[in-house]
């Protein structure tokens, strides 16, 4: 007679959970991004100039840095366990937050600030 | 016969057939997976010098003066809510190069996409706002 263990059940309530859970915390992120980039836009305006392309290309950068880093961290673990996506998730906040810091020390380098 | 571990999309996790089960093939029951020898134990310890070399970089970073003043904790539950979340992305950042290498090192079985997720890790975490700071 043979024995055929039950394959466990995957969660896909938890990992829905987990990967909300996340998203508020990359949403936050992307918030600063956006209303960084439409200050300094608006600024621009109020000295009638535009942004220099390097300007678009630093603060544009740091709207798509937490997008991509959420995107990317559920397709890679799309067929992994909760936890793994979990796991994920955490160094890709973590990942992103330095990279959109970085993107900052750019920008305060191209304007001067540093 | 293909390769059992090529055709993943893109890592393969340790741990992952506990909950999700997947296709088994009895060929691939022993992976030539966690070959530990001597090279690949003096990569991992160069690679995570680095990433320690990195985590004190973000660290100098987020505490100097120009990131600092980026944060300011307000008045009000708002205000203090947000300060702790972006508090809580600083703490991030500098565990950020130590959480990559934790994770690619522990959990991608493969060598070849194991280094490649650690170097990649390497180049995309460097603290500029520190080597900038320094140039």
């Amino acid at each position: 007679m043979t024995v055929v263990a039950e394959p466990p059940r995957a969660r896909p309530g938890l990992r829905l959970a987990i990967a909300l859970a996340f998203l508020l915390l990359f949403l936050w992120e992307l918030l600063g991004a956006v209303s960084n980039l439409l200050a300094w836009a608006g600024f621009a305006a109020v000295l009638h100039r535009q942004l220099s392309a390097f300007a678009w290309l630093v603060l544009g950068g740091g709207v798509v840095v937490p997008i991509a880093a959420f995107v990317l961290a559920v397709l890679l673990t799309r067929r992994r366990t909760s936890g793994t996506l979990a796991l994920v998730l955490v160094v890709a906040y973590a990942a992103s937050q330095a990279l959109t810091l970085s993107l900052l020390a750019f920008f305060q380098v191209g304007i001067g600030v540093r | 016969m293909a390769d059992p571990e090529t055709d993943d999309d893109a890592l393969s996790w340790a741990g992952d057939e506990q909950e999700i089960a997947r296709p088994t093939r009895p060929e691939a029951a022993v992976a030539p997976s966690r070959v530990t020898g001597a090279p690949t134990l003096v990569a991992l310890g160069i690679l995570g010098g680095i990433a320690l070399l990195e985590a004190l970089g973000w660290m100098r970073s987020v505490l100097s003066a120009t990131l600092e003043a980026t944060l300011e904790p307000g008045s009000g539950a708002l205000a203090t809510v947000a300060f702790a979340v972006n508090l809580l992305g600083r703490v991030a950042a500098v565990a950020a190069p130590v959480l990559w290498f934790v994770l690619a090192a522990w959990r991608i079985r493969t060598p070849s996409r194991r280094f490649a997720w650690l170097a990649l890790g390497a180049v995309l975490l460097l603290p500029w706002p520190a080597l900038m700071g320094l140039l």
